[in-house]
Formats: structure tokens, C-alpha cells, sequence
């Protein structure tokens, strides 16, 4: 894995630096002219502001406070508690709904990150983040844990323990980061963090060099760098002096950069940028995942098996998550309990059958399915010089699409079936505190019928569908240039299976089970 | 390869962290069986049993702890998914021939519920009752 890491902070004078952006062949393309949204009025206004990130963040925190606050003080009846209602309902739906139509926005409004930032005012990391924990190893393994914890112990039904959850989130962040420099937190932990990640790189949004030629003659390279007092570069070696604008927490030097992949629209590049060179501006969605140039501080795509693991589980994980809410999902646990009782009945039931689930759903359905389509890709084109786990690593982007459509399908049809049941809980709450100034409760509020949804669900996945045929295709016709057809087929005939298997998912009975094998 | 004190401290501890904060989710929502200091006893039963999406009727019977039926008494019922985001589902009965009220609701989805009883008695006082069903898909 190559990474352009943050070039070493510089001690000299601003403008003094020898060295220079022009000798660097970027992989940046110019934005294209007018989607910029920095030069939009109201909304170019309040991005270009310095406080801007701050003034989204705020309002997430208060929210994240009351969440906590209901969550351990209010009534423990999920439907009846904001902790639970809006984190399990609206949160994870508008976060979806905005990273579709939008970008990361849920990464640059970050809650997590004002006490961290708050911290380092005063207390500056000592240590880099180690070398052996770096890629999305880790990342992976906390992003699985959490779904696995979100089915084993029915979080979507405890108000007090969505709390802790929350709470835990601001723990670790000011742990991690109050320990190692950078955004260690968000590149290497957050597994928020790289749900958004990946499904931003099919967002129609990028944070990106608004003119190539400008970097070039750049000498300054603050929007890595950051600067400090007195006009020295932040960097990432520490000093004295106090950071007066952030460069890239996440090493993604603008030049260089391509995609979303890492990037939280912190803005600090934008901020940084002495030439204001740096835009936040409409692309291709998806196109990034067919390209694959060397990027800054994620390197090519090809070259990155954690990255398209983590592509896999954020897939596969779509559909084990939607298929943990249908049907047929007790019939297949109950056998497995039976099963797994007889083997391990020491470690009881529920443990083993979820274990085994993940295991079937996360490992070896990506790696029979992905193996067969790699296979078939290599007989096609007769590139016997390419290893399986090569071809897989390349083409495992493709899912990206898809695996979002499944996300967008499910989150959305809790989204807008339960869109206005936040009303009466809030009635609720003030009742409660004496404050009824939104009057009684409404329990009858709610949002559209589950048929009204439906529609919306399957066109969801029929963007997802096509848009991971036609990054499988560009691959493919980037990868065997020769053999084009018969490289892409096989993928074309995994997606095909991915969607039919989704779209009976959302043909069978929905049930909103809460507790696993009826514990 | 080098590895700093706080990285080996942290690749351990780190998923505690997270973890651990989900990892305590084991607790369930609070349940409530019948209050044994409460005035009456409610039994409750569904039709069809076990409940399915569709009508379904929620027969509540109110004895007094010596077993005679509670009559005029007014029985409110509120379902809830134990998943949220759903519209819960409200229904009434009173009267109460033989302390027996039969509540009518539509079950909207198939999956976990619970439902909370509030009885209010012909005296003014109320008994709060939770019951927690599975309900299926209709055949």
C-alpha cells in the first residue's frame, strides 16, 4: 500500500518552502464549472465561514446530549424514547437519504469531534498512530462488532444502552484522538465513519481542487500542512506554537486527492487553502470507484484488500442487516439453535446462531460468490497472470452501488413510516417536564404506510443495481481492454443475484423483530 | 516493528470501548408481569392466538383477588412494536359483562409487540398491565 502521508512540518518561514506542488503530477481534476457550492449564495457563504463546521455540529450535539439524556432518565419503551426513536429511526435514515443526494455531510457535523477538539485547545497528541494498526483492519472488525452487538442484544429496543452506545462514541474519539495526532479516530476507528466512507463514494459531492494549474505553483501547501502562529506550518510534528487552521487530519493532500474515500468534509482544506482553491463540487456519483489512481493517503483501490473488505462487509452486511428483519429469519434461526444447541449447549443458543449467521453472511457467501465471479472473469479473459484475490480486490468496488441501494432501501422505509413519531415523543418529554408547550401527545402521528414505501425501495435498488453494472463494466473495460464482455459477465451475474436476493427480502413479510430467538 | 505503549494499550482496549457500551445491551426493555399489590388481576388472551397482522381481539379479563368479575370498569389498550418508528395501535372497551373486555386492533406489522392495558376501575383507580407478543404473518 503506497500512502502519501502529511509532508513533515517545516520550521521555515511561510512562503520560504523549497519545495513545490508543480513537481508533483497530481491526480485532482479541475471541478467542474458552476457545481461549486462555495461560490453559491447563502450556502457558499456559510461554508466559506470559519465557524461553519462548528455551527453544524452544534445542533448534533444538543441532540446527541438530549438522545443521552432520554435515553438513561426517560421511559425504556423504544418507540416512546428519543434515544432509541431517533437513532435507530431518523438518524440512520437521513443520514442515507443525505449522503444519496448529497455527500458526507453527517461526517462534517460530527458531534463526536467538538470535545476532541475542545481537548486538543489544551492537550496536543504525543504519538502517531502505529504502522501495524493503520488501513481499515480494525476498523472492519469494530464495524462488524457493531452490527453484531445491534442483533445480539437488540439495541434498537434498549433506550439506556442506545445512550451508552452514543456516550461510547465521545469516549473513544477523545481517547484516541487525545492520544494520536491526526484524525486517527475517523480514518482508522469510526465504524460511522466508514459506513460513510464508503457510501460517499457513490454521493454526487466532492471535496476538491477547484483549479489544478493553482497547486502547481503552490509552495505552501497549507491545505495538508494547517498553519500555526506567526504563519508557520502546522504539520503534523508538534511545537510550541498554537494551530491557527488545520491542514487534512487525514492526510489527503488536495493535489493528490480523488473521491471521497477518507474524506469527512471536515473543510479544512477549504480553510487552509491560502490561493482559495479548494471547492466542494458536483461529480460523476460513483466514478471513483471505477478509476483507480494512486490517491493521497488512501492509495489505489486495486492495491487495498482491507478497503474492498470493508466494501464487502458494507454490502453484504446491507443484506444480512435487512434480512435479520424479515420472516423467514426465525424459521432458519430456529433450526440453527437447534443445530448448534446439541453441538454447544454450554454457550446456550443465541451467541452461536447470530455467530454463525455473520459468518455465513460476511465470509463465506462474499468469498464463494466473489471467488466463482473472479474465477469466471479470469477463464474469460484468459489473464492467467492475475491472482483471484487480485481480480476480487479490483472488482469489489463495483458492489459499492448496490449495497448502498439495499442501506438506502431499508433505512429509508424506517425513515419514512415512522417520520413524524418524534412529535409526540417530544409532546412527551415537555408534558413531562411541565413544559407542554407542544401540547398533548399525538400517538397517531406516524408517516407513510409501509405499501406507499415500497416503490421508493425498489427504485432504490434498482439505482444501486445499475450504477453496480456500470462500475463493473468501466473496470472492466480499464482492467481486460481486450476482453471487456467477458470480464464484466460474471459481476454482472453476481450484482443480478445480490438484487433478486434483495429484492425477496423485501417481497417477505417485514417483521420488526426485537428480540433474538424470542429472549 | 515498533509499537508505541499507548498503540498496544489502545488494539486492546479499543474495542472495549465501543463494545463494551453495546455489549450491555443485553439488558431487555422493562417488562412488567401484573403488579401483585395492585387491587385486580388481568388476564389477558388473543383471537386469534397467536396474534396475526390483521383485526385481532385482545379478550381482558379484570377478577378482584377473591376472583369475582370487575364489571364497568374502562379498559384502554395501547400496542407498541418494541422497534421504533411505528404508529402504535390504540383501542377501548367497556361495560365488561362477567369482568370480560374484548378490545379490537388492527396489528399492523408482524414482529414483536407489547401491549400496555390501563384499567380504570368503577372506583376511580387504575391498574397498568403489559403483555408482550409475538405476532405472525396471517395465513
Amino acid at each position: 500500500m503506497t500512502v502519501v502521508e502529511p509532508l513533515p512540518a517545516s520550521r521555515r518561514p511561510a512562503g520560504q518552502r523549497p519545495r513545490s506542488a508543480a513537481r508533483l503530477h497530481g491526480v485532482a481534476r479541475d471541478a467542474v464549472p458552476g457545481t461549486d457550492l462555495l461560490r453559491w449564495p447563502l450556502v457558499g457563504a456559510l461554508l466559506r465561514w470559519r465557524w461553519a463546521r462548528v455551527a453544524l455540529q452544534l445542533p448534533l450535539l444538543a441532540i446527541a446530549v438530549l438522545m443521552v439524556a432520554h435515553g438513561l432518565l426517560g421511559p425504556q419503551l423504544a418507540p416512546k424514547n428519543l434515544a432509541t426513536l431517533l437513532g435507530w429511526v431518523h438518524y440512520r435514515g437521513l443520514l442515507v437519504l443525505v449522503l444519496l443526494i448529497a455527500g458526507n455531510v453527517f461526517c462534517m457535523a460530527c458531534p463526536f469531534m467538538l470535545p476532541r477538539n475542545l481537548l486538543r485547545r489544551w492537550v496536543e497528541p504525543r504519538w502517531r498512530w502505529p504502522r501495524w494498526l493503520r488501513g481499515k483492519w480494525l476498523a472492519i472488525a469494530l464495524f462488524v462488532a457493531v452490527l453484531f452487538a445491534y442483533e445480539l442484544f437488540d439495541l434498537w429496543g434498549s433506550p439506556a444502552w442506545t445512550a451508552w452506545l452514543i456516550v461510547g462514541y465521545f469516549a473513544a474519539a477523545l481517547v484516541v484522538d487525545g492520544l494520536f495526532r491526526g484524525a486517527s479516530f475517523c480514518k482508522h476507528v469510526c465504524p460511522v465513519g466508514q459506513f460513510n466512507f464508503v457510501a460517499s463514494t457513490v454521493s454526487p459531492l466532492e471535496v476538491r481542487v477547484r483549479d489544478t494549474a493553482v497547486c502547481q505553483s503552490c509552495t505552501t501547501m497549507d491545505c495538508i500542512r494547517g498553519t500555526r502562529e506567526g504563519g508557520e506550518a502546522a504539520g503534523d510534528a508538534g511545537g510550541p506554537l498554537r494551530v491557527t487552521q488545520r491542514g487534512c487530519e487525514l492526510a489527503l493532500f488536495q493535489p493528490y486527492k480523488a473521491g471521497n474515500m477518507d474524506c469527512t468534509f471536515c473543510l479544512d482544506c477549504i480553510h487552509a487553502c491560502p490561493h482559495d482553491n479548494v471547492g466542494l463540487s458536483a461529480r460523476l456519483p460513483a466514478s471513483e470507484l471505477w478509476e483507480d489512481p494512486k490517491r493521497s493517503g488512501v492509495g489505489r483501490f486495486g492495491s487495498r484488500p482491507d478497503l474492498a473488505a470493508l466494501v464487502l462487509v458494507f454490502t453484504f452486511g446491507a443484506l444480512l442487516n435487512a434480512f435479520a428483519m424479515v420472516s423467514p429469519v426465525y424459521a432458519l434461526q430456529e433450526w440453527l439453535a437447534g443445530v448448534l444447541g446439541k453441538v454447544t449447549p454450554a454457550l446456550g443458543a443465541e451467541a452461536p446462531v447470530l455467530a454463525a449467521l455473520f459468518f455465513a453472511g460476511l465470509v463465506v457467501e462474499p468469498v464463494v460468490l466473489l471467488g466463482l465471479a473472479a474465477w469466471a472473469t479470469r477463464a474469460a479473459t484468459g489473464q492467467r497472470d492475475r491472482t483471484l484475490v487480485e481480480l476480487v480486490t479490483r472488482y469489489a468496488y463495483a458492489l459499492v452501488p448496490l449495497g448502498f441501494g439495499v442501506w438506502l432501501a431499508h433505512y429509508s422505509f424506517h425513515l419514512f413510516t415512522g417520520l413524524w413519531t418524534f412529535v409526540p415523543v417530544l409532546q412527551d418529554l415537555l408534558a413531562d417536564a411541565g413544559l407542554p408547550l407542544l401540547g398533548a401527545p399525538d400517538w397517531r402521528l406516524g408517516g407513510l404506510t409501509p405499501a406507499a414505501v415500497d416503490p421508493l425501495e425498489t427504485g432504490f435498488l434498482l439505482l444501486g443495481l445499475t450504477g453496480t453494472l456500470l462500475v463493473a463494466f468501466r473496470i472492466a473495460r480499464r482492467e481486460h481492454p481486450q476482453r471487456p464482455w467477458g470480464a464484466f459477465l460474471p459481476w454482472a451475474g453476481l450484482a443480478t443475484v445480490l438484487f433478486v436476493a434483495a429484492l425477496w427480502l423485501l417481497a417477505q413479510p417485514m417483521e420488526m423483530r426485537g428480540s433474538f430467538l424470542g429472549s | 516493528m515498533r509499537r508505541s505503549p499507548a498503540a498496544a494499550v489502545l488494539a486492546t482496549g479499543l474495542a472495549a470501548v465501543l463494545l463494551g457500551c453495546t455489549a450491555g445491551g443485553c439488558a431487555q426493555p422493562a417488562g412488567s408481569a401484573a403488579d401483585e399489590s395492585a387491587p385486580v388481576q388481568v388476564d389477558t388472551a388473543f383471537a386469534p392466538d397467536p396474534p396475526a397482522v390483521g383485526p385481532v381481539e385482545l379478550a381482558i379479563t379484570v377478577t378482584d383477588p377473591s376472583g369475582r368479575p370487575v364489571e364497568d370498569a374502562r379498559v384502554a389498550v395501547e400496542g407498541n412494536m418494541n422497534h421504533a418508528g411505528m404508529v402504535p395501535v390504540l383501542g377501548r372497551a367497556a361495560g365488561g359483562d362477567a369482568g370480560r373486555y374484548t378490545v379490537p386492533l388492527e396489528l399492523t406489522m408482524g414482529g414483536d409487540w407489547y401491549f400496555l392495558i390501563a384499567v380504570t376501575l368503577p372506583d376511580g383507580g387504575t391498574v397498568e398491565h403489559r403483555v408482550d407478543a409475538r405476532v405472525v404473518p396471517r395465513p
